[in-house]
């Protein structure tokens, strides 16, 4: 290949070419290398051309043999372009060529304006990829610095969270131990006291301490549900008048220790019957209030419902704006610590605080406002009062349903008889089970396994069984499943702290014939234990009206035999038979829900439709039960709805019974 | 493809809707991190998803929206932080057709598993060249043709814009713009 052809190979390779020849005169340069440095003339010096960056010269000496292998970069003295590339040796004495590319770094950096083409890079120099390289790296760079600037944020929020748990553990031991300390020293004085006066005094310390106790459990409780989220929101129907009445009940004692008035205040044209979630307004007021009444020593503190004329909310059909708020007439907050005050462990002072019925209760109460989409408002005037107050959209019930019945727990006898078995493993519940029981004049028999109780019931006869579910080895499901096949059994009743519907369903289905919630209720208790057992000696027995109804009427099965001929009636006995059982079960089931409008309305049907079957006892039972409801009469209710299953079923064993006697025959 | 694309993505929604919206994007499609690495290869679903979901969040067609998302790479993303790279490419917009391959081939080397698009440049005149886009991907014709409308504004030129056919290919999409040059040419911008 003659040394034109090789210069002619390489200028197809390369877009900035020149030869230089022995001297380092400079000749042939391409057109590319022209166009962006025109100085570059025949029989120039290189020297006098560029500045030689690399190699490096020893004596501003250059020896192009000697660097046959070097880098060359050469920036043109006037600036124009800066080359990067190599020397090759032309064959036969013709010198050498320089073979590259503009010098893409030095050109982006001292002159960016000239504009160089893609195509003056060889493929193989990888200056182009490289620069893209480090500009996508530095990209990366960029998002990895994203990424872990979001990372350090997460991890600050949960060491937040995690310093938040340990000030919580730390207020909650503090507020625990004062309370359990008063217990056991009142119980232990209580064994060394004579003095009856003063150990009724003691048991009252500890009952008191006791409530405080459960109260924080249950503040630390209803806290670690909101954190969690997993505070939803119900709705039932209730009484503006019993709710209000509710939170006066709770805070009373307290009012009257400190000598504060506590008024109740519902504006006239405050609907009275409202659908929300009860349990939680409830709280909110019960916290708000007895926070007022913390912070106030004298005067008053006032809870007013009303409407809310001027809040701007978009309201549903039917719904009303009811505007709460609890004012007092206590030492005020100063402004600066307005914001602070629903922050869980805020004190006046800025230390932990140190009661926690306040620290967390304003808080709890915020969470719960937040739920039901109220902000709780704060206004405060040092040394004149605080007004706490809120805005909730609730739907107007015009009609009452009868999902509360009033109870008196005087109407229903204070005694019973009948054996009793209770069945926990947890002995102290068991223990006061017992205690409880006894102190109704029962005969009582605590067993702490599944397996003990079906031994014992098999041995000894009951009238009623109260069974804990949750049990090591075998549960009270089973257990039961187990007693209830056997010959005679008691009813029995679960004693459980699952009451959502579907754990009732469930016990329902296992033969369960009612259930406890716990810890167990003082009238829920009465409720329940009226319904299976009989009044004891000495005792005013419920006094209901006997039936004076013969249990079927022959008379008007009669009829309906002629009426519709004897092969329908066998029929339509059948059906009637299946779907009054049916019925029977809806009720028992609404019962033991305490689901008192379901209740109603299938007491209600099944009265006129056992009634058209001649089961005139059962109608009228049934008449009974509906109209208590109706009456709100809980000991009307219980009194009719013992031995319902056994009147009905004595009913309807007749009807099944019964045998035409035609008159011809 | 690559995170890079995806930044650029995020980067126009939430300078055009805000952060918020990004958010809610990421949350529509259960994405957690919200930062996707430049350099790394995520599978084509999750950037055909997040600009599905990115449409429908600002309520756009699919298309339109990727139209605006070439047009934002071009004159808006690119630049920032490949401009010399753009700038290498072409003088004027016929030169910067012809050396997108070059361009996309050149970036193969630092992006490993790169799939880059294909052009092919003819010319019909001085003034008016037909483009053909054939890509191993399906849809992102209209992310071209966003970015062609996008030339005019980097070069400081007048041109017309035609998609003149779309076609699905066996693995893929075919299309052919037709770009004509108008009036007086001034130059790059
Ligand atoms: C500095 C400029 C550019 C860079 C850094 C760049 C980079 C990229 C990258 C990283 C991808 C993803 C490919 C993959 O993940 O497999 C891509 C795809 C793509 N690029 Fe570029 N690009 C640039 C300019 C352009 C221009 C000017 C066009 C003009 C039409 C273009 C058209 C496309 C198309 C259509 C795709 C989608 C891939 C496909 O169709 O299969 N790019 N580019």
């Amino acid at each position: 290949m003659t040394a034109n052809n090789v210069a002619h190979l390489l200028d197809g390779l390369f877009a900035t070419c020149f030869t230089i020849d022995a001297n380092l005169q400079v000749s042939n340069p391409t057109s590319t290398l022209k166009s962006y440095c025109p100085g570059i003339e025949p029989g120039k010096s290189l020297l006098d051309l560029f500045e030689v960056q690399r190699p490096v010269l020893v004596h501003g000496k250059m020896i192009l043999k000697e660097h046959l292998n070097s880098l060359f970069l050469l920036v043109a003295q006037d600036h124009s372009i800066a080359l990067r590339g190599q020397v090759v040796q032309l064959e036969g004495d013709k010198g050498y060529r320089f073979v590259g590319a503009p010098w893409l770094a030095w050109m982006s950096e001292y002159r960016p304006q000239v504009a160089l083409k893609i195509n003056d890079f060889p493929i193989f120099d990888s200056q182009l990829d490289q620069r893209f390289h480090v500009a996508t790296q530095e990209l990366m760079v960029k998002d990895l610095q994203k990424l872990t600037g979001e990372l350090m944020q997460a991890r600050d929020a949960a060491d937040d969270a995690n310093r938040m748990q340990t000030d919580l553990f730390a207020v909650m031991s503090h507020e625990m131990r004062t309370p359990l300390h008063g217990v056991i020293s009142a119980l232990s004085l209580v064994g060394n006291s004579d003095n009856e006066g003063e150990r009724e005094q003691l048991v009252d310390v500890a009952q008191k301490s006791a409530l405080g106790l459960l109260n924080v459990i249950n503040y630390a409780l209803d806290y670690s549900k909101i954190e969690a989220g997993r505070m939803k929101l119900d709705s039932v129907e209730f009484g503006i008048m019993e709710l209000t009445r509710s939170v006066a009940d709770i805070n009373i004692g307290k009012a009257q220790e400190k000598g504060i008035e506590l008024i109740m205040n519902v504006s006239a044209d405050v609907p009275r019957y409202l659908n929300g979630d009860q349990d939680k307004l409830r709280q909110m007021l019960v916290n708000l209030t007895s926070n007022a009444l913390k912070f106030t020593d004298s005067g008053r503190v006032v809870v007013s419902v009303g409407i809310d004329e001027f809040m701007n909310l978009e309201l549903n059909a039917g719904q009303a704006l009811i505007r709460f708020s609890v004012s007092d007439t206590g030492c005020g907050i100063p402004d600066k610590d307005l914001q602070n005050i629903f922050e869980p462990f805020w004190s006046k002072n800025g230390a932990a605080n140190t009661d926690v019925g306040t620290g967390l209760g304003l808080k709890i109460s915020k969470q719960l406002g937040k739920l039901m989409n109220a902000d709780i408002m704060v206004t405060s005037q040092l040394g004149v009062g605080s007004a706490f107050s809120f805005t909730v959209a609730l739907e107007i019930i015009s009609r009452p349903s009868v999902k509360t019945l009033q109870f008196d727990s005087k109407a229903l006898p204070n005694t019973l008889s009948g054996r009793v078995m209770i069945v926990d493993d947890n002995k102290t519940n068991l223990m006061l089970t017992e205690m409880i029981l006894k102190k109704f004049g029962l005969e009582v028999k605590a067993v702490s396994s599944g397996q003990e109780a079906i031994d014992l019931a098999s041995s000894i006869p009951f009238e009623l069984i109260l069974m804990d579910i949750t049990m090591p080895g075998m549960d009270g499901i089973e257990a039961a499943r187990q007693i209830n096949q056997q010959m005679l059994t008691p009813p029995i009743v679960a004693l459980t702290a699952h009451v959502q519907p579907e754990m009732i369903d469930d016990y329902l289905a296992n033969g369960f014939k009612g259930y406890l919630r716990k810890p167990i209720e003082q009238l829920e208790l009465i409720r329940e234990l009226n319904l299976w057992l009989p009044a004891g000696k000495n005792t005013k027995p419920l006094s209901i009206e006997p039936s004076k109804l013969p249990v079927i009427n022959h008379k008007t099965l009669e009829r309906l035999n002629v009426q519709i001929g004897e092969i329908n009636f066998v029929r339509v006995r059948r059906l009637y038979l299946d779907e009054t059982k049916r019925r029977l079960s809806n009720l028992l089931a609404a019962w033991v829900r305490r689901d008192h409008d379901s209740l109603a309305l299938e007491a209600h049907t099944l009265a006129s439709s056992v009634s058209s079957f001649g089961c005139d006892d059962l109608a009228w039972r049934m008449n009974k039960i509906d109209k208590a409801i109706r009456a709100m009469d809980m000991s009307d209710v219980i009194s009719y709805m013992k031995d319902i299953e056994k009147h009905a079923k004595e009913s309807l064993n007749e009807v099944e019974a019964y045998v035409f006697k035609s008159s011809a025959s | 493809m690559y995170g890079l694309i995806h930044n650029a993505l995020r980067s126009m929604v939430v300078q055009e809707h805000g952060e918020p919206l990004w958010q809610l994007i990421l949350e529509s499609m259960e994405i957690e991190a919200d930062v996707f690495l430049s350099m790394r290869q995520y599978d084509d679903s999750t950037t055909l998803s997040l600009i599905a979901a990115s449409a429908q969040a600002t309520n756009m067609e699919v298309d339109a929206f990727l139209g605006s998302f070439g047009y934002y790479w071009l004159t808006v993303f690119a630049p920032k932080d490949y401009g010399p790279l753009l700038n290498l490419t072409g003088d004027d917009p016929f030169e910067f057709l012809r050396n997108l391959n070059s361009l996309h081939e050149r970036i193969s080397t630092s992006f490993l598993e790169f799939r880059p698009p294909v052009f092919s440049v003819k010319y019909i005149s001085d003034e008016c060249i037909e483009l053909q886009y054939n890509s191993t991907r399906k849809g992102l014709t209209s992310f071209v043709e966003g970015i062609l409308r996008g030339l005019p504004i980097m070069f400081n030129v007048t041109m017309v814009v035609e998609l003149m056919e779309r076609s699905a290919v066996q693995q893929g999409e075919q299309s052919l713009f037709r770009i004509m040059k108008v009036g007086a040419q001034r130059g790059r911008s």
